[in-house]
């Protein structure tokens, strides 16, 4: 009886509400910048105003809190200084970086995040390229009031560029960036006319930004790298005039030997333009349209490759591959290692319209 | 003789004794004999023929007077020697009138009454076979109540009898108004606070049970009959369930598990994500939450609680007040606490949803010791998630287990037919399964 006593009275003493908090005396953030100037770091807050009377409906709003410091935690410290109300970081969205901490100090970003019980790893992360972080979170417009939301809708919702950013959170990036199994990738925003949007991809080296991959390239990246894809490619048969393909499903094998690795690309496309009118019907051509595009993604995947080779950052994760079929690490196989490309179209969605002018 | 009756019954006014001729004198209690029916048939023939020719007469002694008098028996004493006892009752009960506590849209339409005679015809009604038991006992000190139990002798249910009647004869009250006194009685050793007899007013309902093995007790003067052993799963899915067809009735008994679990943990889950688990809550409503909980000066537990206890007011003042004044307590109920108490800044909207939909959920039980059992339970978990959050309420939720576990009804598991499985039983009323 005594023990149970004991397990009892421990069990409420020992366990109860050590995080017991009224949703009054919390406030959420929804986004944080990070900025590092002058030997500082600049940290900014997006709070989620919540307060009554502003107006009629319970549409919330950003308040961008800013505080400096010389590590983050300090910085951290700086912000809560100005607080009224205990910050909660739980339902943190979206995490802006500046292209300083993009280049210097991931290490001490992922460090601070990772070990902090207080943030959930399920935001996204993302470089501010030509404007400051903190520029980026105070530009609202009357449809989004906060910021950071408006970030995360950006991200999600364009699928058709920019798959590759699609649900990239910070666990993920975390994982592959401790593990070392692959080089990360970021999204950019950037400020254009007074708007935000998104920009190229960042890439990096281990934990450096090293360059941004272009539009066509990000595409054929989300090929690769994507099993769930939508990239247009178009073919220009006359002046102004071009038929364009739709990558709908994309299946990438990879194989590596000692000298040499293979990337094979199986890809269903279907036709969502014919200004050329081509007559869809005829088979031979529907060969010849297969090869033509091969062709294309051919070259821009080695594009691509080469790209990454000079800037050596395996964002495919080449050297983990080796490393799993021949059980050894070489750490520049990926840069030094030759490379073939082949590519497979099958156009098996031609659309309904078939009737054409001429049959070219 | 006379003299001598009268004397015993001194302190009753409506006893009447009535001096026909030389030879008959009746006595008689006004008040739960009928005037008529002596007129009718005794009077008449002493005056006409000067014998007795009443309906069940017997002679009885003097010692027998008083339970004979009582039972609404005339005594007829002739020649101021013998005693003769003739049943003259009353007409003193209500016809039968449709359930008020257990309405169905289909289905029989009858309800028990007081009489106990004519509950047991309405059984009998439905129920013709030779195997239908009863055994009469007479329980009360001073009531002396008929109680009869009801039952169908089977291989499975041959211990269950015999464990009941042994109980009803260890039964010492001084009255039995009604047969919740039974009931709390048979219940006394069963320390959980969950009951484990069904009463029940549908005398297709007590058929069906006494068809299925169970015991049904009726007692004199008290329109609910006891059906024994009943388990968790019979006061969640009531047995008229059966008038309905398989698929729909599917689908509400697992509304029906739904509403159990809402009405037991749904404001602990709130007070436990809203202090503990706010990451859980998507951001857009935990902002609504924010918005609607500012200026509200109690911690939202204490809120929670000042809710439900006036719920609990409102429900039982409504239980307990002519139904002539519900629509008072129900536009008070809904201006006071619905509008005034959010613009005062008492409570938040959300709070009153929260308490709104948990009651509304527990209106699905009409048991009303079930009722009080989940109410009980509702304040437990409320008192787990404040205290841990989802874990405590993770703890009572165990503490509930345990204790469903170790109930028993009529030495009979209470978890039946999931605990031990019965397959029979489960797809009769857990999950209804016709045979092909």
């Amino acid at each position: 009886m005594k023990k149970i006593f004991t397990l009892v009275i421990c069990l409420f003493l020992l366990t109860g509400c050590f995080n017991y908090v009224e949703i009054n005396n919390i406030v959420l953030v929804s986004g944080i910048g990070i900025n590092y100037i002058n030997n500082e770091y600049k940290i900014s807050f997006e709070l989620l105003d919540h307060s009554k009377g502003k107006s009629e409906s319970n549409v919330e709003s950003g308040i961008l809190k800013i505080g400096q410091g010389k590590t983050i935690p300090e910085a951290f410290d700086d912000i809560s200084l100005k607080l009224e109300k205990e910050p909660y970081l739980a339902h943190l969205k979206v995490v802006v970086i500046s292209e300083e901490i993009a280049k210097k100090h991931m290490n001490d970003l992922f460090d601070f995040f990772l070990r902090n019980n207080d943030i959930r790893n399920i935001f996204t992360v993302v470089i501010s390229k030509n404007a400051s972080p903190e520029e980026v979170l105070s530009k609202t417009n009357e449809y989004y009031k906060v910021s950071s939301e408006r970030i995360k809708s950006l991200l999600d919702n364009n699928i058709y560029s920019n798959y590759i950013s699609k649900n990239k959170y910070f666990k993920n990036i975390a994982s592959n960036f401790l593990s070392g199994k692959k080089n990360i990738t970021l999204s950019t925003i950037i400020i254009d006319n007074d708007e935000l949007k998104l920009g190229n991809i960042g890439v990096f080296n281990k934990n450096k930004l090293v360059d941004y991959l272009s539009n066509d390239e990000a595409l054929i990246l989300s090929l690769i790298d994507n099993k769930k894809t939508l990239s247009d490619f178009k073919y220009e048969c006359e002046k102004d005039k071009y038929i364009i393909i739709r990558a709908y499903k994309s299946n990438t094998n990879f194989k590596i030997k000692e000298n040499i690795f293979k990337i094979k690309n199986n890809i269903n496309a279907e036709i969502i333009e014919n200004s050329c009118n081509y007559n869809l019907e005829n088979i031979k051509l529907q060969k010849e349209l297969e090869k033509t595009f091969e062709k294309i993604i051919n070259d821009k995947v080695y594009d691509l490759i080469s790209h990454l080779k000079i800037i050596n950052s395996d964002i495919l994760g080449i050297n983990n591959k080796y490393y799993i079929n021949f059980k050894k690490n070489k750490k520049d196989y990926f840069k030094n290692t030759n490379y073939k490309i082949e590519t497979n179209i099958n156009i098996n969605k031609k659309g309904l319209i078939f009737e054409v002018k001429n049959d070219k | 003789m006379v003299n001598k009756i009268t004397g015993i019954y001194k302190g009753n006014p409506d006893l009447i004794i009535k001096k026909i001729n030389n030879t008959y004198t009746i006595i008689y209690f006004e008040s739960i004999c009928s005037s008529d029916k002596i007129n009718e048939f005794i009077n008449k023939s002493i005056i006409y023929k000067n014998k007795i020719t009443a309906p069940h007469m017997l002679k009885i002694t003097i010692k027998e007077t008083e339970k004979y008098l009582n039972n609404a028996f005339a005594l007829i004493i002739k020649n101021n020697t013998d005693i003769y006892a003739a049943e003259v009752k009353a007409d003193l009960y209500r016809s039968i009138d449709s359930p008020e506590t257990e309405p169905s849209i289909n289905g029989p339409k009858d309800a028990l009454t007081e009489n106990i005679q004519l509950n047991l015809g309405l059984i009998k009604r439905r129920i013709k076979t030779k195997n239908l038991k009863i055994i009469n006992k007479t329980i009360g000190k001073y009531t002396n109540t008929l109680v009869q139990t009801l039952y169908i002798e089977n291989n499975q249910n041959k211990n269950e009898i015999d464990y009941i009647l042994k109980k009803l004869d260890n039964i010492k009250l001084l009255d039995v108004l009604d047969s919740s006194n039974i009931s709390n009685s048979l219940q006394k050793e069963m320390k959980s606070i969950f009951p484990t007899i069904i009463t029940s007013e549908r005398p297709d309902v007590i058929s069906s049970a006494i068809i299925e093995g169970k015991i049904v007790i009726l007692v004199d003067n008290s329109p609910f009959a006891l059906i024994m052993p009943a388990y968790f799963t019979d006061f969640i899915n009531p047995l008229i369930d059966k008038y309905s067809k398989e698929g729909p009735t599917n689908f509400i008994k697992i509304i029906r598990y739904i509403c159990l679990i809402i009405t037991l943990v749904e404001p602990a889950f709130y007070i436990a994500t809203i202090n503990y688990n706010q990451e859980t809550i998507p951001t857009s409503l935990l902002i609504n939450f924010m918005t609607q909980r500012e200026g509200v000066p109690f911690p939202s537990v204490v809120e929670a609680i000042l809710m439900l206890i006036i719920y609990e007011i409102l429900r039982e003042s409504d239980i307990r007040f002519p139904s002539k004044y519900g629509t008072a307590i129900s536009i008070l109920g809904a201006l006071i606490l619905g509008d005034a108490a959010v613009k005062a800044g008492i409570v938040s909207p959300i709070m009153i949803i929260t308490i709104a939909i948990c009651f509304i959920s527990s209106l699905v039980f009409t048991n009303p010791e079930f009722s009080n059992a989940l109410r009980l339970y509702r304040f437990l978990f409320l008192f787990g998630a404040t205290i841990l959050g989802l874990y405590g309420i993770i703890l009572v939720l165990f503490y509930l287990l345990i204790n469903l576990c170790s109930t028993y009804s009529i030495n009979k598991p209470y978890t039946i037919p999931i605990a031990p499985f019965k397959r029979k039983y489960f797809f009769k009323y857990i999950w209804r399964k016709s045979k092909k």
